[in-house]
């Protein structure tokens, strides 16, 4: 008597295990069991056919032990099988569905959704050899995205190298995730009316991935193109669609098949152990990073100062002022406390009386944009005899003439500047930063400055620093001084235009529109106007 | 005389455990020799007792491991110190439920004299 002569009753008996290596085991232990009562059948003197019958009917109902066998070997890691796959759609839903109502929602629902899908996978994984896998990736998948928070600050070229081989992980968790339950769902599928799309479900994901993956890479997850965006929203929305569908059916597929789940008291230390372990890690991180992104910028509130300076000598020096060609209207408002910065200096003509080259070039020059913005380079010699520039500059910022001044303390002799306010340094030139703060108009030294320059043309691109989370940047710009081959004196000034504050738990900008998709604390463009803030007129508290 | 199979039920695990606690053996064996114990008066559906060994493997009672015979697999079973006392246990209940069923019999039994 061979094995296959009892195929089909060990093949119903055992139908109803999930495990392929307990099914197995219990359809040998069956086979040996019918086996020893055929043999004792032959013994006493039946016939083949006669003595295989009798061994199957004195198995009992088929139908009663099939349900038993199925029960008792019913698998289900914590929480069931059923919960697990709840779990699942819904950690899928959560991490694939981008809302935002508020600051940093985007950010904690999809953190969330990976948690959820994380331990749900957890539960499936012991479940088959694809689910553990699936699983190992996940994890994977799960520390890259804390590296990729971790590592935003280290430029454009670590984000996307990170986050590229985060998108290979989840895409290799979901594709693992897939087999391991058409395997689970196996035994069932030819009986289900209703059929699992796997293909499908893999195709759609396929092409996600593969679409999703081209436009990190080349638009770095900012695209501007309306019909761009359309298309990639539409194969997102379709493939989570699709995703979710399968899930679904899997689900209620498991739930048709009428088995018994059990909990098995080690999965419960396992799982409380996993969760332990990765919270050991994300409060860390967290907490790291909150208290990097909320450490204190140094900061120093503007006040324009009452008046400290006599009639004549702030009559002497607005006149030395004008002669440069710097408007009246912003000479006559500049307050006390901006003018004792120009006690001693030169009027034009002194100044051009200098041998200076670059006297021809303290001009007051209009960038002009929108409003008018201009930059004067202000000569002055100090007590020892020491001659130096004190760059003033301004822009009209309103269309009922408020503008805004400031002024840089530049030593030609030593070939430094200055900065009247605290600044960054960056490639020897330096980056003031004006905030509102509770409604104060604060100076800011940034707790870091990082540049990103062009190779192309070798000029700087953008520049990125780090401010409180909760400061509202009310312009920044940069000052370069440079010599030419000429000897002459270059001022440029640099006005960075404020672009968007982010939220500290993963320093994305608020909004993409204009941020080259960077993902840091500000992102500032460079504009050719030149103008910077230190101080505004009319005040703020006398409007 | 064949006994009805809602008072076997629930005796079964314990003629399991107590034919096992003597020596290791696997499923038909088990099954032949509490019919031979029992003088045929416990004569299990022998599909059913496959279900009760893996249940009580999974809780602990039994451990399992596997020999080859007569050219296949087979499964034995060995009780384990768990199972002893699961044993233990399940013969006191035994005692208390036929003691008092004896009890309440024998009451009868007077009355009716």
């Amino acid at each position: 008597m061979q094995e296959h002569n009892f195929d089909e009753i060990l093949d119903f008996l055992c139908g109803g295990i999930i495990l392929k290596s307990e099914r197995e085991n219990v359809r040998n232990e069956l086979f040996d069991h019918l086996m020893c009562r055929y043999e004792t059948n032959l013994a006493v003197g039946m016939d083949e056919e006669t003595a295989r019958d009798e061994a199957i009917k004195n198995l009992g109902d088929a139908a009663t032990v099939r349900h038993q066998l199925g029960a008792v070997h019913a698998y289900a890691p914590r929480p069931s099988l059923k919960k697990a796959m709840n779990l699942l759609i819904f950690g899928y839903i959560l991490s694939s569905v981008h809302i935002e109502f508020f600051n940093g929602m985007k950010e904690i629902t999809t953190f969330i959704g990976v948690l959820c899908m994380l331990v749900s996978v957890f539960c499936l994984s012991k479940a088959n050899r694809n689910l553990k896998k699936a699983f190992a990736f996940k994890c994977a998948d799960y520390f890259t995205v804390i590296v990729i928070t971790a590592v935003q600050q280290w430029g454009f070229s670590f984000n996307l190298i990170f986050t590229v081989v985060d998108m290979l992980l989840t895409f290799a968790s979901l594709m693992l995730l897939l087999k391991g339950l058409a395997e689970l769902v196996n035994p069932f599928r030819e009986t289900s009316a209703k059929k699992v799309p796997f293909a499908a479900c893999v195709i759609s994901n396929v092409i996600s991935f593969t679409v999703t993956t081209y436009f990190v890479i080349l638009f770095n997850g900012a695209i501007d193109d309306l019909f761009l965006n359309v298309i990639l929203f539409s194969v997102l929305l379709v493939n989570i669609v699709i995703t979710v569908f399968t899930f679904v059916r899997v689900s209620r597929l498991l739930w048709n098949s009428d088995h018994e789940y059990k909990i098995e008291d080690s999965v419960k230390k396992k799982t409380a152990f996993a969760l332990a372990a990765l919270l050991a890690i994300v409060v860390p991180v967290a907490v790291s990073d909150c208290v990097f992104s909320t450490q204190k910028a140094k900061t120093e509130i503007y006040v324009a100062e009452r008046s400290i300076l006599e009639s004549a000598e702030r009559e002497e020096i607005c006149n030395n002022l004008l002669s440069y060609g710097i408007p009246g209207y912003v000479v006559s408002n500049l307050p006390d406390s901006e003018l004792e910065m120009y006690r001693g200096c030169l009027n034009a003509a002194e100044f051009a009386d200098e041998t200076w080259d670059f006297t021809t070039d303290t001009r007051v020059g209009y960038a002009g944009t929108d409003y008018s913005t201009g930059v004067c380079g202000v000569g002055l010699r100090d007590e020892d005899g020491n001659r130096f520039v004190r760059v003033l500059t301004w822009t009209q910022c309103n269309s009922e003439g408020g503008f805004f001044c400031s002024s840089v303390f530049w030593d030609y002799n030593e070939m430094q500047c200055f900065p009247l306010n605290y600044g960054g340094e960056y490639n020897d030139d330096f980056l003031l930063i004006l905030s509102e703060e509770n409604g104060r108009t604060m100076k800011n030294k940034p707790l870091a400055v990082y540049t990103d320059e062009d190779a192309l043309t070798d000029s700087m691109t953008g520049v990125r620093f780090q401010m409180k989370n909760d400061v509202t940047v009310i312009h920044a710009t940069n000052y370069n001084v440079t010599r030419q081959d000429d000897n002459r004196m270059n001022y440029n000034v640099q006005n960075y235009m404020k672009c968007f504050p982010v939220n500290f738990v993963t320093r994305l900008p608020l909004d993409y529109g204009n941020s080259a998709g960077y993902q840091n604390f500000f992102e500032y463009e460079i504009s050719s106007s030149g103008h910077q803030i230190v101080w505004e007129y009319p005040p703020k508290d006398n409007q | 005389m064949k006994i009805s199979k809602e008072l076997a039920k629930g005796s079964t695990g314990l003629l399991v455990l107590s034919v096992i606690s003597k020596t290791d053996m696997y499923g038909y064996q088990i099954i032949k020799t509490i019919e031979q114990t029992s003088e045929e008066v416990f004569s299990l559906n022998e599909g059913t007792l496959y279900p009760i060994l893996h249940s009580l493997e999974k809780e602990g009672c039994l451990e399992a491991y596997w020999c080859e015979a007569e050219g296949r697999k087979r499964k034995y079973y060995r009780i384990t110190a768990k199972g002893l006392g699961e044993l233990e246990s399940r013969k006191q209940e035994w005692n208390t439920f036929s003691n008092a069923v004896t009890r309440v019999l024998g009451g009868v039994e007077r009355a009716g004299t």
